[in-house]
């Protein structure tokens, strides 16, 4: 009983916290916008007993989701939040790779502090840590000002308000997703592997390849769906360094719910997009089960 | 002096032969710790090498500088008459087993023992690096677990995937680090045999770092004994065991009694050594180099003193040595007891003798006057 009363806990929140508000979602996006409050219809009348019960589901229907395949709006933002969510994931390894890959081979009482470094950024608003990239992309930001004084370039670059601030914006933003788990697989590594991989005749850009990498697989694997994940519904960040042609579903669904009170198409695309989720949400946690069994 | 056995194999006694491996002076510091101090040595084709020595005696820098992970301070190294300095550890004919095995844990059994062959000029070639890891499987006798992950097989078996992915690029020269220190006492003991077995069958020369007296003795042609960096005694076991050339040896090596005294001049190639007052001197063989009087330690082994209850009637030239004592503490060890002994002056001895009797029927026991003997040639004098 009391082992049943602990299992509970955890699943009432999940239940509170994610399953009522999805459900109440998907209601939303089975409905009809209207100018009311709230600003969709039909809305379940139970003071009529059964009858409202089955009016109410009767005015349900699929309506939003065929709209969302008619208008090459939605799905253009899918596909465009999917490009720059892989692509700022890759660029997010190849920058987080080398770090993680120093912080284990530095020394040994160094790391907590490198271990600091990385996670120091938390201590700042989210918010405000992006914000302040504006003041560095700028035209006259300090990287322009920078790149001038150095006489690389002539005329200032334009980087704020394109694709290029958002992938700067999003591989800063989730740098430390991918450094850690990364740090934690290479940490493992025992150093006489890669002696062994050596001895019997790699150089060591092979014993690398050969034994580096694939032995940090899964820390690869688990930072980079960390950085995908919350990267293809990212809003924020768009929103602040992006401009008018950066194209996310983020920013599909703030606009539809926001600006147009499209309350049932903002919540299909919210409805699909979580779908499209699942796949790399389950395939992470398939990633994490396999960890912990090679370890046990 | 050297104790002669009967292998034939003893290339470092012929003035001819030349040495796969020679140490020339070879000094190694980190910072401004030494770990080997003016090295010097020679290591022959075939041979089962035993580096022996406490944790921090430099065996182990030793093996490395061999495997190239470690390049001398001064002096230096050659195989085969080349020095090898500078040599990266994937361009040289050696390969090393790693005292935690190092296996690759994302590899199978066979993929590990392939790993060395793929980056040889063998890659290309399927079929022979296929039948090199069949061979190697077939020596190790672990065909039936090719397929198997390290972390699905026991102790024993990773310490043969071990072996067999060294061995499998036929190295002139194979490094083994404390090859047997994980496994329990029995597995250990078989797996000795084997080890010597697997040496001699495929003709390669083994160096072996080890710090179990026992396991060095037991397998290799030769032992050196290294302290603080330096080597003390290189000799073939029986002769570290027998004739140690100093405390230092004859106390690492197995057990020992050690009696400080005073020697005389020898004369007609033995000495009287005076160790305490009131009880007779020891007679025993002097060594060459001894002349005049000195201050010696007289060791010898516990099983080469002889105890009873009686005083042993004299040995027809007169030669032995007998001392009354009392008995103080018995180890039965089943085979084998060792009587711990106090002689008149407080030296305590110890004595091993074969338990030829039944338990019951033991003649000595504890707080017993007994006698012990040994003859002037059962020991040896130690001048350092």
């Amino acid at each position: 009983m009391r082992r049943f009363a602990l299992i509970a806990v955890p699943y009432l929140w999940l239940l509170v916290l994610f399953l009522v508000p999805f459900l109440i979602v998907l209601k939303i996006s089975l409905s009809d916008a209207t100018l009311a409050i709230p600003p969709y219809t039909p809305t379940l009348d139970l003071s009529r007993g059964w009858q409202g019960v089955r009016d109410w589901a009767a005015g349900l229907d699929l309506e939003n989701y065929w709209f969302l395949t008619e208008d090459a709006l939605y799905w253009k933002a899918y596909l465009s939040s999917l490009k720059i969510a892989v692509l700022s994931t890759l660029l997010t390894l190849l920058v987080g790779y080398p770090i993680a890959y120093g912080m284990a081979r530095a020394p040994d009482h160094w790391r907590p502090t490198l271990m600091m470094l990385v996670i120091l950024p938390f201590w700042t608003s989210f918010l405000i840590r992006v914000y302040s990239w504006k003041a560095i992309l700028s035209q006259e930001g300090l990287l322009n000002q920078f790149l001038l004084w150095l006489g690389v370039i002539h005329e200032p670059l334009t980087i704020l308000n394109t694709n290029t601030a958002v992938y700067i914006g999003i591989v800063y933003t989730y740098l430390p997703f991918m450094v850690l788990p990364i740090y934690a697989a290479l940490e493992k590594l025992d150093e006489s592997l890669l002696e062994a991989a050596e001895d019997l005749g790699c150089s060591r850009l092979s014993a690398f390849w050969l034994v580096t990498v694939p032995l940090s697989r899964q820390g690869i694997i688990a930072g980079s769906f960390l950085v995908f994940i919350p990267a293809m519904g990212e809003f924020v960040i768009p929103a602040l360094l992006g401009g008018s042609r950066t194209l996310m579903i983020g920013k599909v669904l703030w606009e539809e719910f926001f600006s147009n009170r499209d309350w049932p198409v903002a919540s299909a695309v919210a409805v699909v997009l979580l779908l499209l989720l699942i796949v790399p949400i389950v395939l992470f946690q398939r990633n994490e089960q396999k960890n912990r069994e090679a370890e046990g | 002096m050297e104790i002669q056995e009967n292998t034939g194999f003893a290339p470092w006694g012929d003035p001819e032969a030349k040495p796969l491996i020679r140490f020339q002076n070879v000094t190694k510091r980190f910072g401004t710790f030494t770990a080997i101090d003016n090295l010097t040595l020679d290591i022959y084709a075939r041979e089962f090498f035993a580096l022996l020595g406490p944790s921090g005696c430099g065996k182990t820098t030793i093996m490395r500088m061999l495997a190239g992970f470690e390049d001398p301070s001064e002096g230096e190294i050659f195989l085969d008459g080349e020095n090898i300095a500078g040599v990266p550890p994937n361009r040289r004919p050696v390969n090393m087993m790693f005292q935690s095995y190092a296996l690759f844990p994302h590899l199978s059994v066979w993929d590990n023992i392939a790993f060395g062959l793929r980056r040889s000029e063998m890659a290309r070639d399927k079929t022979r690096i296929a039948a090199r890891v069949e061979e190697m499987l077939k020596l190790t006798r672990l065909e039936k677990f090719a397929r198997r992950k390290p972390h699905q097989i026991s102790g024993g078996q990773r310490q043969r995937v071990a072996l067999a992915r060294s061995l499998a690029k036929a190295p002139r020269l194979l490094l083994l680090d404390e090859p047997l220190g994980a496994l329990d006492k029995k597995l250990r003991q078989e797996t000795q045999f084997e080890l010597m077995d697997i040496q001699e069958r495929t003709g390669t020369t083994f160096v072996i770092v080890t710090h179990d007296q026992e396991e060095a003795m037991t397998v290799a042609s030769r032992v050196a004994v290294m302290d603080h960096g330096k080597i003390v005694q290189v000799d073939t076991p029986a002769t570290i065991y027998e004739a140690p050339n100093s405390v230092y040896v004859a106390d690492f090596i197995g057990e020992i009694n050690i009696f400080k005294g005073h020697a005389s001049p020898p004369r007609d190639g033995f000495c009287e050594i005076a160790f305490a007052e009131g009880l007779a001197p020891i007679r025993a063989r002097a060594p060459e180099e001894m002349q005049g009087e000195a201050e010696v330690s007289f060791a010898i082994r516990p099983e080469k003193v002889l105890i009873g209850p009686e005083r042993p009637p004299e040995l027809p030239e007169g030669r032995a040595n007998a001392y009354r004592g009392k008995v103080i503490d018995i180890a039965y060890l089943g085979n084998i007891s060792t009587y711990h002994v106090e002689l008149a002056g407080g030296q305590k001895v110890k004595v091993q003798a074969a338990n030829t009797r039944r338990i019951q029927r033991r003649t000595i026991t504890w707080e017993q006057e007994v006698w012990i003997s040994f003859t002037d040639t059962a020991g040896v004098v130690l001048t350092r």
